[in-house]
């Protein structure tokens, strides 16, 4: 990602989301038991995660194989293992510009289905949600974000990266 | 001498419409044999089932005045103008005070945060001429504050006289504290200007000094502080049994108010010693003075932000400010200022 750079400064303390057999932060949470995997979980449900301990949380390609229906709870599980002021990175498909190359493309062949449906290479490996930038954004904001920015991936113009930063604003609630 | 005295609001409750119906019900009975009260509850029974609306509340008010005769009657807020218009064909004097908002900055204030104005009574020209005929058939309309009475023209009133909100001095009040705490106490209505404050306290992004929000819906603020800023330190506490502990813990207080017709909160303030930033859109701030605090534009989260910078800057200054702020609230105690509704009443 030549134009990109990762927002977490050196001793940050950055959760991995989904980072499967080949994480690059520590710890790496994800729903496969393997050496590489530090916190076991099923994404779908809330983590077994402390609250606002994260300076940063970053997953690479995790957030299209959440179920739709569970992706509010997966953002707001994002923003609340998150200290104030921390930052989550996802990286993930935009499948309004996979549609468009869709529209545009003169012959099809099974690429497409492993872009839009995943690479299917172990059972519960494939895509459950989809996302526009402009979605994204709003989905963010709605779950506790306070400020939402898309990037287009500088690699692959139908993968997009959304940075998304929690209020740094600290609340008590007696004197 | 028999009087009335009607209000839309509850009395005795510890807003500001409660603690100003309390004071002038005691005034007026100061100079009356018997007072019949008429307040919320009286005029939106409970098991009356239609929508709340102020001109219902008139028309309960008439209900229940009819079999009497009055010499004076008094009325806070609300709308009244068919009782007051009974009222007058039986030569009853009518008093009015009146509290009003700027309502053009309250609808515009509305609309820039999104959120349907919920009183088509004040945004509607021609519900606005009716809730406002009482006031306009009133004797005289008291204005708490020069501020408010901005608002004579709008609604058409003559005969205006200004009687300021009072405050009863505490007996004990803490010193400043070391820690440097700035505090704001009230509803969160969009007329408060909160969100103004709340942007100035992001801007200011102190490490340790705290801005303490106290009053009913604070302690829901937490979404909102967080959408429209990213920094400072908030402590939320919601509707608070006891002020006292507020004022006591900042070292000033800030009324950021759109509009507002006076802001008691302000003058029980100075009567804790504590400095005030008050912004014009609030009818207290006119008894802010350089030597109290500072005044600042409506709308202006830069302005509040410096204003709040320099007294944290001054720190050494702000025992001295509070002591004349304090010195100015014992001119407006509640027993001074019930004795001008007493003698109002009485040359009526």
């Amino acid at each position: 990602m030549p134009s990109y750079f990762l927002p977490f400064k050196s001793g940050d303390k950055v959760l991995e989301v989904g980072g499967g057999n080949s994480p690059h932060f520590r710890p790496n949470l994800d729903c496969r038991k393997i050496p590489e995997v530090d916190i076991v979980a099923d994404l779908n449900e809330p983590w077994p995660v402390e609250s606002g301990i994260y300076n940063g949380v970053f997953g690479m390609y995790i957030l299209e194989h959440i179920s739709w229906r569970k992706m509010r709870l997966f953002i707001s599980e994002l923003h609340r293992v998150l200290q104030p002021a921390g930052i989550a990175v996802m990286i993930t498909a935009n499948l309004l510009e996979q549609a468009r190359k869709i529209v545009e493309a003169p012959l099809w062949d099974e690429g497409f289905s492993c872009m839009v449906f995943g690479d299917n290479d172990y059972p519960e490996n494939t895509h459950r949600c989809g996302f526009s930038p402009q979605y994204a954004t709003k989905l963010f904001g709605e779950n506790g974000f306070h400020e939402v920015t898309t990037f287009e991936h500088p690699n692959c113009k139908t993968d997009m990266i959304i940075q998304a930063r929690k209020s740094g604003a600290i609340i008590t609630r007696s004197l | 001498m028999k009087s009335l005295y009607c209000t839309a609001d509850r009395i005795g409750i510890e807003t500001g419409g409660g603690i100003v119906t309390r004071n002038e019900l005691e005034a007026l009975r100061s100079i009356s044999e018997e007072v019949m009260v008429i307040s919320a509850d009286d005029i939106a029974p409970a098991k009356f089932y239609q929508p709340a609306s102020p001109f219902l509340e008139d028309y309960f008010a008439l209900e229940q005045i009819k079999e009497r005769h009055f010499d004076l009657a008094h009325f806070y807020g609300g709308c009244f103008g068919h009782t007051i218009k009974w009222l007058k064909g039986k030569g009853t004097k009518v008093s009015y005070t009146v509290a009003a908002h700027d309502r053009k900055l309250s609808i515009e204030e509305f609309a820039r945060l999104g959120i349907i104005y919920p009183f088509p009574n004040i945004s509607d020209d021609a519900l606005f001429n009716i809730y406002t005929e009482g006031i306009r058939l009133a004797d005289v309309v008291i204005f708490p504050s020069k501020k408010s009475a901005e608002a004579k023209s709008d609604i058409g009133c003559e005969n205006v006289v200004h009687i300021a909100h009072g405050v009863n001095l505490p007996k004990k009040v803490k010193p400043i504290p070391r820690s440097f705490d700035v505090a704001y106490i009230g509803q969160c209505g969009p007329d408060k200007g909160l969100i103004y404050l709340i942007q100035a306290w992001g801007i200011l992004n102190y490490p340790e000094a705290r801005l303490i929000l106290a009053g009913v819906g604070t302690e829901t603020l937490e979404p909102f502080i967080r959408q429209f800023t990213n920094k400072g330190i908030f402590v939320l506490l919601g509707r608070v049994p006891d002020v006292a502990a507020v004022y006591n813990a900042c070292s000033v207080y800030v009324q950021p108010s759109v509009t507002e017709g006076f802001g008691i909160e302000i003058l029980e303030a100075m009567s804790y010693g504590r400095p005030v930033i008050a912004s014009e859109g609030a009818g207290a701030a006119e008894l802010v003075d350089d030597s109290i605090g500072f005044i600042v534009p409506i709308r202006n989260e830069k302005a509040i932000a410096e204003q709040i910078e320099w007294f944290k800057s001054n720190q050494d200054k702000i025992p001295e400010m509070g002591q004349n702020a304090r010195k100015k609230a014992r001119n407006y105690t509640w027993s001074r200022i019930r004795r001008k509704y007493a003698k109002l009443f009485s040359s009526l």
